[in-house]
């Protein structure tokens, strides 16, 4: 499982972690030779000033300090040594800090004189210096330079005390460090992540009653707005689908149950005023009845359809002549409404494979709500013509003005029709429904086009 | 009673009107919203049926608008949208009753009388003053248990003043609330109406008389009265 909080603690730890331990050991390490450095630079110093005191005496040297030169080297203080032999190893003179003790006889030339840690006599840790050195004699002598050998040490305390320091510091610096970019993480993380929290309980509450609600972009950070807005628009998508369910269902009420009150009505009142009885009755509930017949078939073909429970027969049929007996009904119906109803027909054979019975299916529906709709002495026309390689493309235009400003893809929803009150009642609002229904199983298409200017619908029919 | 009937179905205006009138109600016929809100708003009936999906302007709309004008007609949602949530939505709207299509038409007549009785805030469906008896189920009228013979005219003027007993009714308001479309106000239907009424009561030895305020209307009332006189003008 992948946290975003962990991924992140780990790398940014880790990143940290090395750098800060590397820079901290490096910082360790150089200062603890600059300081070693220091200190032995001390000591020479030291071994040296013992050097410029030494006198020569007869075979030997002396060695002369004032008294304000190196307490250190005094009984009381004793945090450092000194010693000087000569070459056989014999001790000349100590320091008074040594008492009776010696010094390791350890040595070097000047040029590189010899360091090395020891304990010193008083159980510290000490570090010493040994240098071979000469004395030569006063000009008056004609005495040979006398060889000897100084050894000087002190204390390594103070350095170490400052190195424990150092590496506590360091130690806790390199600690708090982590610690501290833990923390940021995490509460940075925390903070900006707390919107994500709300906003994801915001869509746990959101179901099919409160589909109207959106989730909340302003409190989220830059980086996921984008997929919250997604979210919102796929929001949008679902709330338009349901309302065109329930709109459905609403309009189905109205077509199925308006025909059935009408003719209810008209039974009990025939029933309860016997005497009084409208002639008409009978003819009115046939009509109803027709009505209703037809309505319900209609709906049970694009229950049907809708569910795939077509069987398809598919052969060759010739479009052409297809087109011609589908106008043929309404050639009666279109002059009637002084609709002049023109085909655009190839003169050759156009053939297709297809089903036969939905293809003819489709071309009714569509003429029915082209001469249907269609303002009187107005133009519908029914074009074919062949798309290379073997496709064809059908176009059932007619002018349809109250279409100004509706979108397309309503034309082919169910129960859709631009009277919201439903009042004409030989359409329904199902043929288009129907039509697109058995497009899409002959694997056809088909589009809706309207031109404001012209307020003309086109409705193009496509098979490849 | 005067009703309103605002639903476009053509056939359904004619069987359910046919049927409110042979009950005895007074009915105006409107086939689309626009229409049937400018009725609803120029004359005071005593119940509105209302269909919700109507052309031009849908039946919320013309709920909405009437009850925010402050018209207290008692409305009766008559329509195929039986949901619950369009039932509460309805009946919050403002809406006093809500009837789903297909109806048996006895139940929408027992509810229209229904409303019109609490409109008038009567409890039972018999009217009872003095020795005469109304019952406003049936239609029938009784003087010391003879029942007195009517036409649903008289029938209907009778009950609309007993209904208000006690209470000066105007002409105006009898001419609206008896007549459907629109009376001539220079006629004297009203007055000879009342005057026939008048008759008929004490033709059948009925107490409680139609007495007339000069200038004001008339008043059903338990007390005897002054005689008819037919040039009474209110």
């Amino acid at each position: 499982m992948r946290s975003l909080r962990r991924q992140l603690t780990t790398s940014l730890l880790g990143a940290f972690g090395l750098i800060l331990g590397g820079g901290g050991l490096a910082t360790y390490w150089a200062m603890r030779d600059s300081l070693f450095d220091q200190f032995d630079r001390g000591l020479e110093d030291k071994a040296r000033a013992v050097i410029t005191a030494a006198v020569p005496r007869e075979d030997t040297l002396s060695v002369y300090f004032s008294d304000r030169f190196l307490r250190s080297f005094d009984d009381a203080v004793a945090t450092e040594y000194f010693q000087v032999f000569d070459p056989k190893g014999k001790s000349v003179q100590r320091s008074d800090s040594l008492h009776n003790d010696n010094l390791p006889l350890q040595f070097g030339p000047p040029h590189n004189p010899e360091v090395w840690n020891m304990t010193l006599p008083s159980g510290k840790t000490g570090r010493a210096i040994g240098i071979e050195f000469r004395v030569t004699p006063r000009m008056r002598d004609e005495r040979p330079p006398i060889r000897a050998i100084v050894v000087v040490a002190a204390e390594l305390e103070p350095i170490l005390s400052t190195l424990r320091d150092l590496r506590l510091i360091l130690i806790l610096t390199w600690l708090g460090a982590l610690g501290l970019t833990v923390l940021a993480v995490w509460r940075t993380l925390v903070a900006n992540l707390r919107p994500v929290q709300a906003v994801s309980s915001e869509a746990a509450r959101i179901d099919a009653h409160s589909l109207d609600q959106r989730l909340p972009v302003e409190t989220l950070p830059l980086e996921l707005r984008p997929v919250t807005a997604k979210l919102n628009a796929l929001l949008d998508r679902l709330q338009a689908s349901f309302e065109r369910e329930r709109r459905f269902s609403a309009d189905l009420a109205h077509e199925l149950r308006t025909p059935i009150a009408e003719l209810r009505s008209l039974a009990e009142v025939a029933i309860k005023w016997p005497e009084e009885r409208d002639p008409e009755t009978d003819a009115i509930a046939l009509a109803i009845a027709e009505q209703l017949e037809s309505r319900v078939t209609t709906l049970l073909q694009l229950a049907r359809a809708e569910q795939g429970h077509v069987s398809l027969k598919i052969e060759r049929i010739d479009l052409v002549e297809a087109c011609e007996s589908a106008l043929r009904p309404f050639r009666h119906r279109a002059s009637e409404r002084a609709l002049r109803l023109q085909a655009m027909l190839p003169e050759a054979p156009l053939y297709f494979e297809t089903d036969s019975v939905l293809f003819h299916a489709i071309l009714g529906n569509l003429l029915d709500n082209a001469v249907t709709y269609a303002p009187a002495d107005s133009d519908v026309f029914l074009r074919l013509f062949g798309r290379a390689p073997e496709g064809f493309q059908i176009e059932v235009q007619n002018t349809a003005p109250e279409l100004v400003g509706i979108s397309m893809e309503r034309l082919f929803d169910r129960f859709w029709r631009q009277d919201p009150a439903r009042t004409e009642s030989h359409h329904a609002g199902l043929g288009l429904s129907l039509v697109r229904s058995y497009t899409h199983l002959l694997g056809l298409t088909i589009e809706a086009h309207f031109d404001s200017e012209s307020a003309r619908l086109t409705i193009q029919l496509q098979g490849i | 009673m005067r009703a309103l009937l605002i639903e476009d179905s053509p056939r359904l205006q004619q069987s359910v009107g046919a049927a409110m009138r042979r009950s005895g109600f007074a009915l105006d016929l409107s086939g689309d919203g626009e229409d049937g809100l400018w009725q609803a708003e120029s004359v005071d009936y005593d119940l509105i049926i209302l269909d919700l999906m109507l052309p031009k302007l849908d039946g919320f709309a013309i709920l909405r608008r009437l009850r925010e004008a402050g018209r207290e007609t008692p409305i009766l949602l008559l329509t195929a949208r039986d949901a619950v949530e369009d039932r509460v939505r309805g009946l919050n709207a403002g809406a006093d009753d809500y009837l789903t299509k297909p109806f048996a038409l006895e139940e929408l007549l027992a509810r229209c009388h229904a409303l019109c009785r609490r409109r008038y805030h009567r409890a039972t469906a018999r009217l009872e003053i003095d020795n005469l008896a109304i019952d406003t189920v049936a239609k029938k009228v009784f003087a010391d248990s003879t029942e007195l013979s009517l036409n649903p005219r008289e029938y209907a003027l009778l009950e609309f003043l007993a209904l208000r007993q006690g209470e000066v009714v105007s002409r105006r308001e009898i001419e609206e609330h008896i007549y459907d479309g629109q009376v001539d106000p220079l006629s004297n239907v009203v007055n000879s109406s009342v005057c026939v009424l008048r008759r008929i009561l004490s033709d059948a030895g009925a107490e409680p008389r139609i007495v007339t305020r000069r200038g004001h209307g008339y008043v059903f009332e338990s007390a005897p009265a002054a005689s008819c006189d037919p040039s009474d003008v209110s």
